[in-house]
């Protein structure tokens, strides 16, 4: 930095997701090649797989207190010290994910995301979107609300939260005996990812009941998260680069997971798996518990209300557009 | 049949004699390490009860899962010391057997001068920076229903390695006591 | 070669001729680890050498953060609480005297108390995925048994040793399921895959002993004094093995009704063996405070192992370790077969210097993709590398089964006994790895069986 502002980048980037996991975990090392070659050579990330450096829920701390230069991470693993980083990264019953993209370039939602991070010396780029997760994977049919009461299942963040509400036994088990706990029957359902990521790690092998839609994470946004030292001694050219670059990351990652989906959840189905959409009694009560959640956080945190006011009043803007400007789902 | 870790271990040093510095520090190291030597019996409970509530009850719980951790990491942080006084961390000794008292002190005060004292004194450093940025931010557990007070387990860390240095010193004492003379040794308690 | 290249090896070197030293292992890492800091910013700062990305302070203070994970990691709570349990099982009496049993039982058969160690190694495997835990259980348990039998310190070792590492192999496994994550690839089928043969480990180490106690006596001696061995005999040896396979059971069955998770399942196992201590009359506050102390003694000495390896990792990486070894698979042979021959056998030899943690992260992304568009089956792949890297642990010099061995064993166990102990048990594995790789059935039969094709 002290020798003025460098259009040279070499930054060691960990990742959150294994480069392995299509649009959860390519997205970055995408960014970065195409960075590499939009650069000239001139921005270089060296991507560390998640836990070569620190684990992904460490990212944020690694980047904040300057010990990286730059990390990729999902935004709410650090939710107990940044509360109204959720917001950013994936809200209960909150928005889809292209209106999510309006909401943050057109809609306050980045500059209320600079605001919040300026504290912690941190630069977020918006840099990636996937499509709804999953709601989870069963080992039995879920018919009635009462089912939820005592279910054990893994659930993260804001989403447990509300599951416990409804009287679930929630677990955050750690990710390596998660499947051998499905399988068993330690838990009766978990939540993970999208249904191609759920794919991947082969979840279809022991539950056989898919529940949709993913009512904790309609949208899962992710983040390139910068020192703010190293941002301030990019280059105007540098900045733009990788800020176009990450524009075009949440272009790509949306395209990729929503062209992935349907081929997946028709392989499912060979499977054996049945995908069935929540019971509505079901929706009504998780959505009624998550709006008393996301209440409870905002009375806790001024940050946390802001940003949700934000949201909310972009929600009901659009609202009107939603149901008229398409044409309605299931339309024949 | 009752072999274990610390009447296993012949002292890699031979028998070092005492100072007053670390006769004072070894007592102190001995009687934290006793008293979180029943952090393991406690963190048994707590397994079994959270089993029992989910299992019988469909009741677990976040606090007790984060609690087991918890227990475990603040078990073994304070252990590395009282393990260090015991002298029961492990070493290759094959060729460390066949040479003299004297010659082992000396590769002892160069380890721990050169090797064990810089990494504890790093991980001090570095472990007070997390609990610190913790305790500014008031961070608290992102799990659902998960504990608060995170600066409290971070300081775990610093905490268990500025134990593991004084133990560390306690022993470099005892070790330029038998090669220099100095601190004066004294006769065991 | 690079000079950053010259600077990890000099590391690595460094770090085998200073554990002959004889200094504490854990802290010989750790300190290399800030040494080489200190000398990548000092070379990169002032000399201008390339010393990859290890060019500043920050690049270490991040072991703060990778300590934390540490703490953090919930699933090695599993490591307390077999070594409590073992503990409890030595003090209550309960393990001695089922392993006085074995002796009546097996008086007569050479090598039975060894073949007793593989049978309960194979089952603790099936409980835990932590080796530290396994080894040092099977070791409390049965050294001193054995060697109250004169049993060679050699033969004693190297089957505590290599039983109480299958626990890596066979599910549940931490390694498998770390392989899966990179790879996605059902972690399922890579714990049925890897079932048989870990099972197969298990009997090779058994017809091991069998034949070498038969061929030299001497090593496995058999009691001269046993009386013979009649019903009642048989029915003490049955009443006393009861409690502790009850236990063995009860644990392995907590996991297998789904009562409760692996790492949950040792705090059941802990909890199990004090009743057992109630039980024989032997809890007394005395008893409950020496566990305490010597569970506390082995876990700490273990888990310094595991933070100094975390800051010797990171250094490694830093300094360009990852890039330096797929440099050396850049001479990877075209031919199919011995692509694969290839990369196992530098997973063997990195074995005798890396933990498999270490070989996994660097290796396995660089050549799966490799193997996959060979047209390998990735299953059998991922399985076959992994009994490579299960032998890690055994091969000296570093070999981490072979230090927390060296921490629990009695005196008069030195690290030569260990080491010699377990060459023959690495040729044993080499001979697992041929197996699987000309009988791939034997690792994707079962897997088909349980999930389907
Ligand atoms: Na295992
Ligand atoms: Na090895």
């Amino acid at each position: 930095e002290a020798q003025g502002r460098s259009d040279r980048v070499r930054w060691s980037v960990p990742i959150a997701f294994g480069s392995n996991l299509k649009a959860l975990g390519d997205t970055l090392p995408w960014v970065a090649q195409q960075l590499q070659q939009s650069s000239d050579g001139k921005i270089r990330f060296e991507i560390f797989e998640p836990g070569k450096l620190v684990p992904g829920v460490e990212i944020f701390d690694a980047v904040s207190t300057g010990k990286t230069d730059a990390g990729y991470s999902w935004m709410g693993y650090e939710q107990g010290k940044v509360p109204a980083s959720v917001l950013f990264g994936a809200v209960p019953f909150g928005m889809e994910p292209w209106e999510f993209m309006a909401w943050m370039y057109f809609g306050g939602g980045n500059e209320l995301l600079r605001e919040v991070y300026a504290p912690h010396r941190v630069v977020p780029i918006f840099c990636g979107v996937i499509s709804p997760e999953a709601a989870g994977w069963f080992r039995f049919e879920l018919t009635s609300l009462d089912q939820i009461k005592g279910l054990k299942i893994r659930a993260a963040g804001l989403g447990g939260r509300v599951l416990q509400k409804l009287g679930a036994s929630v677990t955050v088990l750690p990710g390596s005996e998660l499947f051998q706990a499905l399988e068993k029957g330690v838990l009766d359902a978990t939540e993970f990812s999208l249904p191609s990521v759920d794919e991947q790690l082969g979840f279809y092998k022991v539950a056989k009941f898919y529940y949709l839609p993913g009512w904790h994470q309609p949208y899962t946004a992710q983040y390139l998260y910068v020192k703010q030292d190293a941002w301030e001694g990019l280059a105007p050219a540098a900045r733009a680069q990788i800020e176009t670059a990450c524009t075009a990351g949440v272009t790509i990652a949306l395209a990729k997971s929503e062209a992935l989906q349907g081929e997946t959840l028709r392989r499912f189905e060979k499977e054996g798996v049945k995908a069935v959409r929540l019971d509505d009694e079901i929706l009504r009560a998780l959505r009624t518990a998550s709006e008393e959640v996301i209440a409870e956080e905002s009375a806790k945190n001024e940050l946390f209300r802001k940003v949700h006011e934000s949201q909310q009043a972009f929600i009901a803007g659009y609202e009107n557009w939603k149901q008229l400007g398409y044409l309605p789902r299931g339309w024949k | 049949m009752n072999t274990t870790a610390q009447d296993a271990h012949t002292d890699a040093a031979g028998d070092l004699p005492h100072t007053a510095f670390s006769a004072a520090t070894d007592r102190a190291i001995r009687f934290t390490g006793e008293a979180a030597s029943w952090l393991w019996p406690l963190l048994m409970l707590v397994i079994v009860v959270q089993v029992a509530m989910r299992y019988l009850l469909g009741r677990g719980s976040i606090m007790f899962e984060e609690l087991q951790w918890h227990i475990y990491g603040v078990g073994f942080l304070i252990g590395l010391a009282y393990t260090l006084q015991t002298d029961g961390h492990v070493r290759v000794d094959v060729l460390a057997e066949r040479w003299s008292r004297r010659t082992r002190a000396i590769i002892e005060i160069i380890g721990i001068v050169a090797l064990l004292l810089p990494f504890a004194v790093a991980v001090i450093i570095e472990g007070s920076k997390l609990a610190h940025t913790a305790y500014l931010l008031n961070e608290v557990s992102p799990a659902p229903g998960g504990l608060p007070y995170r600066w409290v387990i971070k300081a775990a860390v610093p905490f268990g390695f500025m134990l593991l240095t004084l133990a560390a010193l306690a022993r470099l004492s005892r070790c330029t006591a038998l090669v220099l003379g100095f601190p004066r040794p004294v006769p065991p308690r | 070669m690079e000079a950053f290249e010259i600077i990890v090896t000099g590391l690595l070197v460094l770090f085998i001729l200073l554990l002959f030293t004889g200094f504490p292992i854990a802290w010989i890492l750790g300190g290399l680890s800030v040494a080489f800091t200190g000398l990548g910013i000092l070379l990169s700062n002032h000399f201008d050498v390339d010393t990859f990305l290890l060019d500043a302070w920050s690049d270490f203070a991040i072991i703060a953060d990778r300590i934390w994970a540490q703490v953090g990691n919930w699933v090695l709570v599993a490591l307390p609480m077999f070594v409590f349990m073992g503990q409890m099982l030595d003090r209550s009496g309960v393990a001695e005297k089922m392993m006085h049993n074995f002796v009546r039982a097996f008086g007569r058969m050479r090598g039975g108390l060894a073949l007793t160690v593989v049978l309960i190694g194979v089952l603790l495997a099936a409980s835990t995925g932590i080796v530290g835990a396994s080894v040092v259980l099977l070791a409390m348990m049965s050294i001193p048994v054995m060697q109250q039998h004169r049993y060679s310190r050699e033969l004693a070792s190297g089957v505590v040793a290599a039983s109480g590492t299958l626990g890596i192999l066979i599910p549940p496994s931490i390694m498998l399921v770390l392989m899966a994550d990179q790879l996605s690839l059902p972690v399922g089928d890579l714990f049925m895959g890897a079932l048989m043969p870990g099972l197969l480990l298990g009997g090779l180490y058994m017809a091991y002993v069998i034949i070498i106690a038969n061929l030299k006596p001497d090593l496995a001696p058999i009691d001269e004094n046993q009386p013979p061995l009649d019903w009642r005999a048989v029915l003490n040896v049955v009443l006393a093995v009861l409690p502790a396979l009850a236990l063995i059971l009860a644990v392995l069955g907590t996991i297998f009704f789904g009562i409760a998770t692996p790492t949950e399942a040792s705090g059941v196992g802990a909890f199990g063996a004090t009743l057992l201590a109630a039980a024989n009359g032997r809890l007394t506050l005395t008893v409950l405070r020496e566990a305490c102390r010597a569970t506390m003694h082995t876990t700490a000495f273990i888990f310094a192992i595991f933070l100094g390896a975390t800051a010797f990792s990171l250094v490694m990486r830093s300094l360009g370790g990852d890039e330096f070894i797929a440099d050396l698979l850049k001479g990877l042979p075209f031919e199919p077969t011995g692509v694969v021959i290839f990369i196992l056998l530098i997973a063997f030899l990195l074995g005798f210097f890396l933990d498999w943690l270490e070989i996994t992260l660097i290796m396995l992304p660089l050549v799966a993709p490799v193997v996959q568009a060979l047209g390998f089956d990735m299953v059998w792949f991922v399985v076959i590398f992994a009994v490579c890297l299960q032998t890690s642990f055994l091969t000296p010099p570093v070999g981490f089964s072979l230090f927390y061995l060296k921490g629990v064993c009695p005196p008069g166990f030195t690290i030569m006994h260990i080491y010699r102990g377990v060459i023959p048990f690495v040729l044993l594995q080499a001979a697992a790895v041929t197996a699987c790789f000309y009988w791939q059935e034997l690792v994707l039969w079962l897997p088909r069986q349980v999930y389907g094709g």
